[in-house]
């Protein structure tokens, strides 16, 4: 209900690259091709059309500017879309002399194929009904993360209904979730991609390796994979997860090697489909780091960092205050950690200039601080041996993701002298958030526990209204 | 038990819902509509006398106060004439922006009382003795609107701002939002649906809510 609410509110185009996963989308949906750098229309007319009429991108970013709300202008549309040819459809997905290529083609296909299948049961109507057929349709993968979150925390805490409720209510009301799994945005599967992952892994480690469980858990990892770039940090977590449990029943009656290894092509074999095809189109099969001449995860020969900008120097100064004796990293701002992970992971709306004001994040900051403090505390209290291997498992997939998006943000610094991160790439560790604030209930006194609860699920809807609020007053007001 | 969690539940939502209404009551807004420009390149350099039009511009919205980014290149800004006409050229309004003022900078002025549902020109005259730069964007910005000078059309669109002298709170304006919010959206989609889940959401969801935390019971 709140995501159709917010997949309708916020204007077209008004969401981080939404036009050009939108370009993206229509391009396969139409002429079954991925977006490409030969000369061409990078939109279609049909797009491009709709976005000037809708004033998409001068509002994009600039607070003073307001979408079209002229009934007189949205006929003028209508009649201008009337004009267009019966190809101006699925002509973009090129390169023009003034946008360029599409930016979001080098993602791989999953999720625009996914919202094709909106695209196509909107195909009868205008270029709106099916920008907004896909964006609802967007909605029901913030439903597998959120009922994915549930499974999760059930799964580490037994069938503890409040907790399960809890964590999972955090995730599905989260609101740069739902902003984000409301537009078209390859985050959105991303997000339940992860969270099915988080739930497979702990379930293997709990109950051991099936072969249901175990090519589930490394198929879901290939969907993140075929999704995005950033899937690729599943990997090393879901590698850990798969050899524990084979090496755990290495003494048992199972097939063990059988299974891991049937898991493994589950994994293997879409993904080296996906970069065979992606070689024979020529084309990267991940999105490009900068610096690195190519779609690849390592650096080039000679793609090094300027002088004076070290990686020492920018991880410190992303997360701590700078010394006095380290040199300046360009383009990081104080404290990036908060202005990044915290203030545009929780609520920054539109192209990210949608805000509340700023103590608002202080306390969203000190929750977030506070919730993984509980789930460190109530580790320790436990102090089960059946705790580590899954705590191990979120460890190695939240840093092995951390590790990617500061790889990038480090080239694109020392290459082109800008930022890269936003606070929705760690988005797909919500769920581990949402056990973490479970984690965190279980540590109160049964009678205070009911109590935190119901005080934690309003405090999440009460934020989610204040957001729709937000973006009311910013494009309508 | 079950209780205590569905009392702090709802006090955090009635609570949290009467805060959002009293900050929308006291969030007062007077913008009604702009021609959706950013101003980021001078887009019309008038000499003293000189006049640049931009038109057509839909009016979805009653306003009274047009405002002008302005600036004058090395000097204090110059006094501007800002008339409003009809499609056919029928004057509707004019007003004037006093000079001597930094650039560049957001100059408004009324102008009277245009009503809505029209199509309208905005000329902006230089009435002072020296040149004035009007800020907007590339021609692109405000389709199919246009800015012409010395009667030919400029490549760039000026960025104008069209205001009411009474705000209204933020509150008072949700029918607007919602009739605003349902244009450039699927046929099916208007001001009726986002009434509809608006109250679903404010009601329904907090109720369902509810029931899940009632119906949370932990096994021992």
């Amino acid at each position: 209900m709140l995501g159709v609410l917010w997949a309708l509110l916020v204007p077209p185009g008004q969401a981080p690259d939404e036009p050009a996963h939108i370009g993206y989308a229509q391009v396969l949906a139409e002429d079954f091709r991925l977006p490409d750098e030969a000369t061409g229309r990078t939109f279609s007319r049909e797009q491009e059309t709709a976005q000037a009429f809708a004033n998409v991108d001068q509002t994009a970013q600039v607070l003073a500017t307001r979408p079209e709300w002229s009934e007189l202008a949205y006929e003028d549309w209508r009649r201008a879309q009337a004009k267009l040819p019966d190809n101006a459809r699925g002509e973009g997905g090129h390169a023009d002399t003034f946008r360029g290529a599409n930016p979001a083609r080098a993602n791989p296909p999953l999720y625009y194929l996914w919202e094709s299948v909106a695209y196509h049961a909107a195909s009868s109507g205008d270029f709106f009904d099916r920008l907004y057929a896909m964006r609802i349709w967007s909605v029901v993968l913030l439903l597998v993360a959120t009922t994915a979150t549930w499974l999760l925390i059930g799964e580490l805490a037994g069938p503890r209904r409040s907790l399960q409720l809890a964590g999972a209510a955090l995730v599905g009301m989260q609101p740069m979730a739902v902003f984000v799994s409301s537009s078209v945005n390859p985050d959105a599967a991303l997000i339940a991609c992860f969270a099915l992952a988080f739930w497979l892994g702990a379930r293997v480690l709990r109950r051991g390796l099936t072969l249901r469980d175990g090519v589930a858990l490394c198929g879901v990892t290939a969907l993140a994979v075929l999704t995005k770039g950033t899937g690729y940090a599943l990997v090393p977590g879901v590698a850990l997860v798969v050899g524990l449990s084979a090496w755990r029943a290495r003494a048992g009656r199972r097939p063990t090697a059988l299974v891991a290894g049937a898991s493994a092509l589950a994994l293997a074999v879409p993904v080296g489909v996906w970069l065979v095809l992606a070689r024979s189109l020529d084309r990267a099969a991940v999105n490009e780091v900068p610096g690195t001449g190519g779609g690849g995860g390592a650096a080039a020969a000679g793609g090094g960092s300027p002088p004076g900008v070290n990686l020492i120097d920018y991880l410190w100064q992303f997360y701590l205050p700078k010394l006095p004796f380290q040199g300046n990293v360009p383009a990081i701002d104080r404290l990036p950690a908060f202005d990044v992970w915290i203030k545009t992971g929780w609520a920054a709306f539109g192209w990210l200039e949608v805000r509340f004001p700023d103590p608002v994040y202080g306390v969203l900051g000190a929750v977030t601080v506070l919730f993984l403090a509980g789930a460190v505390a109530l580790l320790v209290r436990r102090r089960r041996s059946e705790d580590l291997a899954p705590v191990a498992f979120f460890v190695v997939t939240a840093l092995a993701l951390l590790a990617g998006l500061h790889w990038i943000e480090f080239k694109s610094i020392s290459t082109e002298g800008v930022v890269f991160n936003q606070g929705r790439y760690l988005l797909p560790l919500l769920p581990l958030l949402g056990a973490a604030a479970a984690a965190s209930l279980a540590l109160l006194p049964t009678r205070w526990r009911m109590h935190a609860t119901g005080f934690l699920i309003g405090a999440a809807f009460v934020l989610q209204v204040f957001s729709l609020a937000l973006i009311a007053q910013r494009f309508y007001a | 038990m079950r209780s205590s969690g569905l009392a702090a539940l709802v006090a955090t939502v009635v609570c949290g819902l009467i805060a959002l209404a009293l900050v929308a009551e006291r969030d007062d807004r007077a913008l009604a509509f702009t021609t959706g420009v950013v101003p980021s390149i001078p887009a019309a350099e008038l000499r003293s006398g000189e006049t640049v039009c931009q038109s057509p511009i839909s009016v979805p919205q009653g306003f009274d106060r047009v405002s002008v980014q302005a600036g004058a290149p090395g000097s204090l800004g110059q006094p501007l004439e800002v008339s409003v006409r009809s499609a056919e050229g029928r004057r509707l309004g004019r007003g004037r922006v006093p000079g001597g003022y930094f650039g560049p900078s957001a100059q408004a002025t009324t102008v009277g009382e245009i009503a809505a549902g029209q199509k309208i020109s905005v000329c902006v005259r230089d009435a002072g003795a020296r040149k004035v730069a009007l800020y907007g964007n590339a021609g692109s910005a405000a389709l199919p609107s246009a800015a012409v000078q010395r009667g030919r059309a400029l490549d760039t669109d000026i960025t104008l701002v069209f205001r009411n002298r009474e705000p209204h709170s933020m509150l008072s304006l949700v029918p607007e939002i919602f009739e605003r919010a349902s244009l450039f959206r699927p046929g099916w989609v208007g001001p009726w649906l986002f009434w509809a889940l608006s109250a679903a959401a404010l009601l329904g969801v907090p109720l369902l809510l509810a029931r899940a935390l009632t119906d949370s019971r932990d096994e021992p």
